[in-house]
């Protein structure tokens, strides 16, 4: 129980494109604890759907892992094989997506969606008890007159009713790990700011690590324990939430504070890093940063930082931050 | 919408995909078949020699003879003949006067569109060989009246895509541009909606013609198609049939050509579809 | 909600009431075109001249062609379709005979399209690429370009000439069902065999667009079996284009079921009106075709409506379609 529930070395995904193969994950080692709160942030494309997809092995067809391994609780992916992957998926992985809108089958009751989980998880139990707990825990993720609504289809829900049915599913399966790919990026403010409040509070009762992925910092800050910070397929830095936020060291993360906290009253998207993501496709040699850090020097360009610890208590991956 | 592109690389497209190819070399061959039957064919498509009833197929008889000694492989040339001028005489009228009927109903008040749009579901109701068959038995049967009834079975098809492309199409910027400068009526329909709502037309057009092929032969088959001496397709299926236990040859050989020529035509359209507007569908 | 799906119900049932009257105008407007005396065209050379007025006195020949077409949609909304000019019995009499042969032969037909369709589609969806997918794509297209009297003359070729297995010809002797299937089997296979074609083709390419939807991925990361994903969460979805094409199918095939019917020599309305185009009895024409159409639209309103059944979007979707007008 000492070691972490996932650990992840030196991975490395790749999407083959007509332009050729986007390099979306490079040489990423993490480790996500038992029990805890983990953000995943970072820019669009920085990676995170691909790590998100990569640990229950939902990469689509195109995607293919060309190096490094992780391990579930102990137990390589490469022991497990594509059988192993299922087990785990719906018993010990739980995910809640993006996009509540398509995320559930429009012709498939809300009930069914429930009732399968639950059946995967405890073959053993039969109708009326599934229903009960179906029941019990739409009541519980705050779906209003939820034995009514188990017979409803997704269409009669709004976005945030939706994404509390994802997060009952999630929560049906008992995960070891649930990981929450942007759960709010989908909805508007109001209801974005319910369903951040739904996940705190069931915290409390949930005992799993939870992988939470965002590119807003603010509720990241507010919800997790630990951050990982992800650039161009690579950490950039990683750390406990408070120290991350107090003192972060990687000139990106610097930067993407500064994003999000200066200048207020200014529409957050309209500030931003000069300079353009690097194209994945032919990565540069150096810091996959490099090119937009206001610090660099001659050897971000020519050497890939490794992670190592600072000062302020958060690991970097860069030459400069001490 | 439809990206306008150069008929050259529509055809690269084609052929570049092997059903593409087979289509498209099946369809020249059929092509050529009927342009060339005259000096191809061997003998004269209705000469009747009892003599050689039945006879297999042989060096002199390509395809064998049929019931009155008559060359099978000359008349399946003039078959082609047949089903070419049928089909392209079907897929022009009802292109040309379909389109135009869709254009007017999606210019034309809510009421008129209205009408239009019930008239076209009325003729679409019928099954196509169906009203065909009411049609012709009423009128007769002949060449003209085959192409004229399958014609009008045809346009609400065209009608309705033309209309539902222009509905999509009237608000486009360069419309209203045109309209701004006081670009209007046929200068309007010919110079700026048609070639913009061509492809998915074009892309139909060729689709329908193995559906063409197939009723005229299919009439024909049931005696109300083109009348003797000519003799389609479906004629010589029809008159196989008739003597089917005493030869088969017939049977064989004017049902694989018309199947030949179907599918040439089908993986052809299909094609082009594919390189034009892959999201049209066309049922059987 | 249930206001207006109501509303979309009843204008379906004015639409389809429009195409049906539209039809009947359509089948009247075609006598005007008849060349000469209605009168003798329609009764058929055989008419005596006391018929022949008595039938001009009847259908108000000397009248207005707008108070004809009155009565003449008059008798035939009262299921007056006319006279039989040979035998003098009712049309409705007649279509009614062998309309159950027909109606047999078509259902008989789409249930071999949807049974073999469905499942080799799945199959060629789930195995893209593969042997079978590849020889799935040349045979579907194959079969759906060629016509089904070509495909009905090669079987009865093969299976009753050279190989002499089947009984083919006819419906057999009343009453022995066993063989009454038999001799049903030919007849719907060239029927279906472009239908099975079409509907693998159909369910292959919507099912590979279902399985590709975000919401199979939840599937999929819930770690339900591939099976269940396939059979249960995006069947469902996948077939509702092969649902609203079957409409159609029916039609089609009523229309198709007279080259089964000939070539196979079976009763059935397809050979009533052929017989009927050759004896010249057009008030029998009239009214099978007639027929046909009817059960064409009524199938297809029938499907319209099975769709909110099977799709629980287009209950909202058809009550929104509906509004406006």
């Amino acid at each position: 129980m000492t070691a972490a529930l996932v650990e992840v070395r030196d991975l490395g995904v790749a999407f083959a494109t007509e332009r050729g193969d986007v390099h979306a994950l490079r040489h990423v080692s993490l480790d996500l604890a038992r029990g805890a709160i983990v953000g995943l942030v970072g820019e669009s494309g920085s990676g995170k759907s691909t790590l998100a997809l990569a640990l229950p092995m939902l990469l689509p067809a195109n995607a293919r892992v060309t190096g490094g391994e992780i391990r579930f609780d102990g137990v390589s992916f490469a022991a497990m094989g594509e059988r192993g992957f299922k087990e785990l998926r719906g018993r010990r992985i739980a995910m809640v997506f993006q996009d509540p809108m398509t995320s559930l089958n429009p012709v498939i009751s809300i009930a069914s969606h429930l009732g399968d989980v639950i059946a995967r998880r405890h073959p053993d139990l039969g109708r009326r008890e599934r229903k009960r707990r179906a029941i019990a825990m739409l009541d519980r993720v705050g779906i209003p007159d939820a034995e009514r609504r188990l017979g409803g289809f997704a269409h009669e829900f709004s976005g945030g009713m939706r994404q509390r049915i994802m997060i009952a599913m999630a929560l049906l399966a008992e995960p070891d790990l649930l990981i929450a790919d942007e759960p709010t990026t989908a909805l508007d403010v109001t209801i974005e700011r319910q369903i951040l409040v739904l996940l705190r509070d069931l915290r409390r009762e949930f005992a799993g690590t939870i992988l939470f992925i965002s590119h807003s910092l603010g509720t990241v800050a507010e919800l997790c324990d630990e951050v990982i910070v992800l650039y161009a397929g690579t950490v950039a830095e990683t750390g406990a939430s408070a120290a991350l936020f107090a003192r972060a060291g990687h000139p990106y993360m610097q930067a993407l504070i500064r994003c999000e906290t200066e200048v207020p009253g200014t529409d957050r998207r309209l500030r931003s890093i000069p300079g353009d993501v690097p194209d994945l496709i032919d990565p540069p040699g150096g810091c996959a940063f490099a090119p937009r850090c206001p610090v660099a020097v001659a050897a971000c360009r020519s050497a890939v930082p490794l992670l190592r610890p600072l000062a302020g208590g958060t690991h970097a991956a860069c030459h400069v931050a001490r | 919408m439809n990206i306008r592109r150069p008929a050259s690389s529509v055809f690269a497209q084609v052929w570049a995909r092997g059903a593409g190819r087979v289509g498209l070399v099946l369809v020249l061959l059929i092509v050529a078949m009927a342009l060339f039957a005259p000096w191809i064919a061997p003998y004269a498509p209705n000469k009747i020699n009892v003599a050689n009833r039945f006879a297999d197929p042989s060096g002199a008889f390509f395809m064998g003879t049929d019931h009155l000694g008559r060359d099978l492989f000359s008349r399946v040339l003039f078959g082609a003949q047949i089903a070419i001028v049928v089909a392209f005489a079907v897929i022009s009228i009802s292109l040309i006067s379909g389109t135009l009927l869709g254009i007017a109903a999606a210019y034309a008040p809510a009421r008129v569109e209205r009408f239009f749009l019930i008239v076209f579901d009325v003729i679409a109701s019928f099954p196509s060989l169906v009203l065909a068959l009411a049609m012709v038995a009423i009128l007769g049967p002949s060449l003209a009246n085959v192409i004229a009834i399958v014609a009008i079975t045809f346009i609400p098809h065209f009608g309705r895509v033309a209309r539902a492309q222009v509905l999509a199409l009237r608000n486009a910027p360069f419309l209203e541009a045109s309209r701004a400068i006081g670009v209007s009526g046929p200068r309007l329909v010919f110079v700026h909606i048609i070639p913009n709502i061509s492809g998915p037309l074009i892309v139909l057009a060729s689709m329908d013609v193995p559906v063409v092929i197939t009723i005229e032969a299919g009439l024909s088959f049931l005696g109300v198609g083109v009348r003797p001496p000519l003799a389609s397709w479906g004629t010589l299926l029809y008159d196989g049939y008739s003597y089917l236990t005493q030869s088969f040859w017939p049977v064989l050989f004017a049902g694989l050509v018309l199947s030949l020529a179907t599918l040439g035509f089908t993986l052809f359209g299909e094609a082009l579809r594919d390189a034009i507007d892959p999201k049209l569908r066309r049922i059987p | 909600m249930r206001h207006a799906a109501l509303r979309y119900f009843t204008s379906r049932l004015i639409t389809t009431a429009l195409v049906i009257l539209g039809a009947m105008i359509l089948l009247f407007a075609l006598t005007l075109l008849v060349r000469g005396d209605p009168a003798s065209v329609l009764l058929g050379p055989q008419a005596t001249p006391e018929v022949i007025a008595d039938f001009q006195r009847r259908m108000g020949l000397d009248r207005p062609v707008y108070e004809r077409l009155g009565l003449f949609l008059w008798n035939m909304v009262q299921g007056d379709l006319g006279r039989d000019v040979v035998s003098g019995r009712p049309v409705l009499d007649r279509v009614i005979e062998v309309l159950p042969y027909t109606l047999t032969l078509t259902f008989v037909s789409i249930g071999f399209a949807v049974l073999l369709g469905i499942p080799l589609g799945c199959y060629a969806a789930t195995h893209p690429g593969s042997r079978g997918d590849q020889f799935l794509a040349i045979a579907s297209v194959s079969v759906v370009a060629i016509p089904n009297f070509v495909i009905a003359i090669y079987l009865l070729l093969i299976f009753s000439i050279w190989l002499n297995w089947l009984p083919v010809l006819g419906t057999g002797p009343s009453g022995d069902w066993g063989d009454a299937a038999l001799r049903l089997i030919l007849p719907s296979l060239s029927l279906a065999l472009s239908w099975i074609g079409y509907i693998a083709r159909l369910m292959r390419s919507s099912l590979l667009e279902v399985l590709s939807e975000p919401y199979i991925r939840t599937s999929r990361a819930y770690g339900l079996s591939e099976t269940k994903i396939v059979y249960k969460y995006a069947l469902r979805n996948a077939s509702i284009p092969t649902l609203a094409i079957l409409g159609l199918g029916v039609g089609r095939l009523l229309g198709g079921a007279i080259f089964a019917e000939i070539i196979f020599a079976r009763p059935g309305i397809g050979k009533l009106i052929y017989d009927a185009i050759g004896t010249r009895n057009y008030p029998v024409v009239q009214g099978s075709v007639l027929a046909v159409v009817v059960l064409f639209v009524l199938v297809n309103l029938a499907v319209d409506m099975a769709y909110g059944w099977i799709d629980p979007r287009i209950r909202a979707q058809s009550a929104r379609a509906a509004a406006p007008a």
